[in-house]
């Protein structure tokens, strides 16, 4: 799981607990204490067995629940590789016994495995992930009332994912990108990194290009600062370089912006170079599609977490 | 959110219950539920008949309307629960007693029959049929509170399987699951079981709290036309001892009477009479005789006798006054309140146990002789409840030797420091109708040895009784004109109560010692569902009072000490066993048991378990073989095997190729497959294994000659997975 997932991800209930028990054993509480009234105004034994039975069942419907719930076994048996924050993601997932499955990161709803009463079942299990990132393993909160129905036992596991999912910035709207002209080479503000293209010669060093690409031998040659200059290809890509902040909204609103952007470009057929940081360091690569741009982004992290894991250079 | 919003959120309906079952469960426990009012006499019949058709047409409408409930149906059911609760209070408020539970219980239950059939036609959602699920138990708890027999039994054990269907409907309503959970039906119930003896063996059983007016009804009764004397329970005919021959009826014990003629022998039955619930078990006294003759007792109610009754009006309750002889200011005095449900017609003797109090009783009148024999004015029908609140006043045999070493001195002189029987009424209660020298050569033999002490010398004559007497009922009727204590001390020595009780009587009053004849019933037999004490017709009793000073008259039974003439060797032996058998610890060794034999099973259960998913497979390929009359060979390798059962089941050939081609890579080829290819073949293996079931009788297929060729050595070990 990302950095960015861990920020928002719930507490993991390992211990089957009982969920949302007032009411149920509130419920029970008044009924065994109504049922002791009577007992006692009237004295009557058939009330004090049934009394006695009914508080079984209450006491065994309440507490029966949470052998199945930490007995149950779930697994995943299928999972997507792509998600988009903000956007179900659906998962199919095997459960050994009938229960109640909700996953609790992504988050999604309560969805029961049901079915015939023995046997393995497949149930296809929701949620919408709130964070952007990469999700190794996905918690799922595990729920049986089994066989009363009275009260409800859960318990969270924590599941590996057969891949991982990758968890895309939100979409939104893209900026109104501009067209590129033709023959407007060199008078691009973002300029081409020279490490792309076919070496071509050196020129004059220009504000803006990156310190790497001083070719220093023409430098002392010419007597000022000389760059090495590559062959442009023909459909030269778009740069875009994803310095992420800090802070967590910012970054995904960030991420956000570029995902829509470069997936404007690469909808209009045209080449995009993403250049992104990751927890291996810093990766420039052009995007395939879609897809590939959002795994990257997925991926993306702060330069600041970048350098923290000592991860530099790119792939 | 403010609290109103919240409100409306809580009671914001669900979404519609679908589950049929689950409704029919819950209809079929409120139905109960008024057939169990009804049998009780708490519902008219009509009221039944009404409510039900009500119940079912509600709980229709509600299904077909599920979705779309009628949006006005809430204000009107409204008024209908307003509209009942006020017909109750005002009932209850004109009708019943206060603080009398009792005449309560009967609106009460019509009140939970209305409410229930007017809600029935609003469940469209899942709590509304919990709702009424749960509202059967209050019709069940009404019907319960006023049962006292065990009619109630087969209402109940259908309300509690209702109950439970009902519960699991909801669970696989909630869980969408099909098929019914057997196991864990069993474990559960096993478990309720359980939980159930517990609370019952370790929660006190609540007892009817004093602060309320104790149940009284004569719904059968009817005037005495002999006020001062007794009757049966048939009617109103002046009360005499019942004739030799003929049927005594029910309860007809001969001693109910005005004289109880020992020579005459009758059987009694073994109908329950009268259902008592009691603070303690005791002796119900009925009344007391004070004059023997002989062969008779008889209660001598003139002047010099026991003396005039005296007549208690005013209604119930009645206070009883205490005569001087009852007085006992040394005895604990702890308060025994008894309920008297009667099951038959019974005489008009009010029985309760030793120095009654308070007598709540639908009577005009009742008379209270000296000796503590109360008597009503109306005749005591079948259905008749009447509850006598008593003091304690038994002594413990530390407390009667006491007496002994304080009246009387050393030298056998009398103490006066306790207060003595009144002169008069001592005579009287040592009256005997000629010497009894023989009897009293006897009772001075048996206690010489006692010292001169009241205690002692009882205890001696009745541990004489226990030596030297044998309890028979089979006895021959005592000659007109002879003696019984005569006969029987110096004759065979074998009878009942009357004769056992009659002897020991005679001999205390030859040796000075007050002593009186007294007759009613025995405890009888605990009855624990219903907490009531069951009292048949035979255990119609007769024992002595002794008087003590500063005790009053104390119990004393020589019957119970009487052992049985001539016992069988088996009869014996099952005597002792059910001594035994009741002396042992039953709810800790069923507990014990019932966990033990539940760790067998499961330990067994876990030893077939398949230790893991490879073997599991296997075992479940196994099952389909046998299924399909494609048995697997000792020696035959899983995969050999596999292709024999494809051939006997063509349409899943590819799967059981598939599955067992995946347990040899695990098994032998060391290639693990991924966990969703576990849980695929395991899902199929479990599928497979049902073939056969659908299948029908199997397929003559040829035999693969490979088989025996192949290896042997296949045991599945991959250790993945489960």
């Amino acid at each position: 799981m990302s950095r960015s997932e861990q920020d928002g991800a719930p507490n993991v209930r390992r211990l089957t607990r009982p969920t949302r028990w007032f009411t149920p054993v509130l419920g029970s509480l008044t009924t065994m204490a109504a049922w002791f009234a009577v007992a006692h105004s009237s004295g009557a034994g058939w009330v004090q067995v049934t009394g006695a039975l009914l508080a079984a069942v209450l006491i065994v419907g309440m507490l029966a629940p949470a052998v199945p719930a930490a007995r149950a076994r779930v697994t995943v048996v299928s999972s997507p590789g792509d998600a988009h924050v903000g956007r179900p993601v659906h998962l199919t997932l095997d459960a050994d016994r009938p229960v109640r499955l909700r996953l609790r990161l992504p988050t999604g709803r309560s969805i029961p495995a049901g079915g015939w009463m023995s046997g393995h079942r497949h149930v296809e299990v929701s949620g919408t992930p709130l964070r952007r990132g990469v999700i190794e393993e996905i918690i799922v909160e595990v729920g049986s009332s089994a066989p009363f129905g009275l009260l409800w036992w859960c318990r969270d596991v924590r599941l590996t994912l057969p891949s991982p999912l990758h968890v895309a910035p939100r979409i939104v709207e893209a900026d109104t990108v501009e067209q590129r002209r033709p023959g407007a080479e060199g008078e691009s503000e973002i300029r081409v990194p020279s490490a792309l293209g076919e070496p071509r010669g050196v020129r004059p060093y220009q504000p803006g290009d990156p310190r790497r690409s001083v070719h220093w031998p023409a430098t002392a040659h010419a007597g000022a600062l000389m760059v090495r200059e590559s062959e442009r290809p023909i459909d030269e890509p778009h740069v875009i370089d994803v310095i992420l902040p800090d802070d967590t909204d910012a970054g995904d609103a960030i991420a956000e912006h570029a995902q829509a952007n470069a997936g404007a470009l690469i909808d209009r057929g045209e080449g995009v170079v993403l250049i992104t940081h990751e927890p291996t360091g810093r990766v420039m690569r052009p995007l395939t599609d879609r897809t590939d741009l959002g795994r990257r982004l997925a991926r993306a992290v702060s330069p600041g977490l970048d350098d923290e894991r000592g991860g530099s250079e790119p792939r | 959110m403010t609290l109103w919003q919240r409100v409306v959120e809580a009671n914001r309906p669900g979404p519609p219950e679908d589950s049929i079952s689950f409704r029919a469960a819950s209809t079929v426990a409120i139905l109960i539920g008024i057939g169990a009012c009804w049998s009780q006499g708490e519902l008219g019949p009509i009221i039944s008949l009404v409510a039900i058709v009500a119940t079912v047409a509600g709980n229709v409408l509600s299904y077909v309307t599920r979705r779309r409930p009628w949006a006005g149906i809430k204000p009107v059911l409204a008024l209908c629960a307003i509209g009942g609760f006020a017909w109750f209070l005002m009932t209850v408020t004109h009708g019943s007693t206060p603080g009398d539970i009792t005449t309560v219980e009967g609106p009460l239950a019509v009140l939970f029959t209305w409410v229930l059939s007017t809600h029935a036609f609003d469940v469209p959602a899942r709590r509304d049929v919990t709702y009424s699920l749960a509202g059967s138990t209050a019709l069940v708890a009404v019907a319960a509170a006023q049962s006292v027999d065990l009619t109630l039994g087969p209402w109940v054990v259908a309300w509690a399987l209702c109950g439970l269907w009902g519960l699991v409907a909801m669970w696989q309503s909630m869980a969408s699951v099909k098929g019914i959970p057997w196991r864990s039906l069993a474990a559960a119930g096993v478990a309720v079981a359980v939980v159930a003896v517990a609370v019952v063996a370790i929660l006190p059983a609540p007892r009817v709290t004093t602060s309320l007016v104790f149940p009284s009804a004569s719904p059968n009764s009817g005037p005495v036309t002999a006020p001062s004397g007794l009757t049966d329970g048939a009617g109103a005919l002046p009360a005499h001892a019942a004739a030799p021959r003929g049927s005594t009826r029910v309860g007809g014990y001969l001693g109910f009477a005005k004289s109880l003629d020992t020579g005459v022998r009758s059987t009694l039955s073994n109908e329950v009479v009268m259902r008592v619930r009691a603070s303690r078990p005791g002796y119900w006294v009925g009344q007391t005789y004070d004059r023997w003759d002989g062969q008779s007792w008889i209660r001598s109610t003139t002047t010099g006798g026991i003396g005039h009754p005296e007549r208690i009006v005013g209604g119930s309750p009645f206070a009883i006054p205490t005569f001087p002889d009852q007085l006992a200011p040394g005895a604990a005095g702890a308060t025994n309140i008894q309920t008297f449900y009667l099951a038959q017609s019974l005489p008009n003797l009010v029985f309760h146990a030793d120095n009654a109090q308070r007598v709540y009783l639908q009577a005009p009148s009742v008379l209270v002789s000296p000796d503590g024999t109360i008597v009503s004015n109306a005749t005591l029908g079948a259905g008749t409840i009447y509850t006598v609140v008593s003091q304690d006043v038994s002594a413990t045999p530390e407390q009667l030797q006491a007496v002994d070493s304080t009246v009387t001195q050393p030298d056998g002189s009398p103490s006066i420091s306790l207060p003595a029987l009144d002169p008069a009424l001592a005579a009287h209660y040592l009256q005997l109708p000629h010497a009894y020298p023989r009897v009293a050569t006897l009772a001075a033999h048996i206690t010489a040895g006692a010292g001169p002490g009241t205690y002692a010398r009882v205890k001696s004559i009745e541990r004489w009784m226990s030596t030297h007497v044998r309890y028979t009922t089979d006895i021959p009727a005592l000659p007109r004109g002879a003696d019984t204590v005569d006969a029987f001390l110096f004759g065979t020595r074998r009878g009942y109560c009357e004769q056992i009780s009659t002897a020991t009587v005679v001999m205390l009053r030859s040796l000075g010692i007050p002593a009186r004849e007294t007759v009613g019933y025995i405890p009888g037999s605990f009855n624990p569902i219903t907490d009531l004490w069951d009292v048949r017709a035979k255990d119609a009793h007769a024992w002595v009072q002794v008087w003590y000073p500063g005790y009053g008259w104390q119990n004393v039974d020589p019957t119970a000490v009487v052992p049985s003439a001539n016992p069988s060797p088996g009869s014996v032996l099952a005597h002792d066993l059910k001594q035994a058998l009741n002396h042992l610890p039953w709810i800790p060794l069923a507990l014990v048991a019932g966990s033990a034999t539940a760790a067998v099973l499961l330990f067994r259960r876990r030893r077939r378990r398949p230790p893991t998913w490879a073997h599991q497979v296997a075992h479940d390929l196994n099952a389909a073989g046998v299924r399909l009359g494609a048995a697997r060979r000792m020696d035959e390798p899983l995969t050999n095997f596999a292709a024999r059962l494809a051939l006997h089941a063509p349409e899943h050939a590819e799967e059981i190729t598939g599955v067992a081609l995946l347990v040899e890579r695990a098994t032998y080829g060391g290639i693990e497959p991924s966990a969703d290819q576990i849980t695929t073949a395991l899902a199929t293996a479990h599928r497979l294994r049902g073939l056969g079931r659908r299948r029908g009788s199997p397929v003559p297929v040829p035999q693969d000659p490979d088989w025996a060729s192949a290896s042997s050595k296949e045991a599945p070990a991959a250790n993945s997975g489960r």
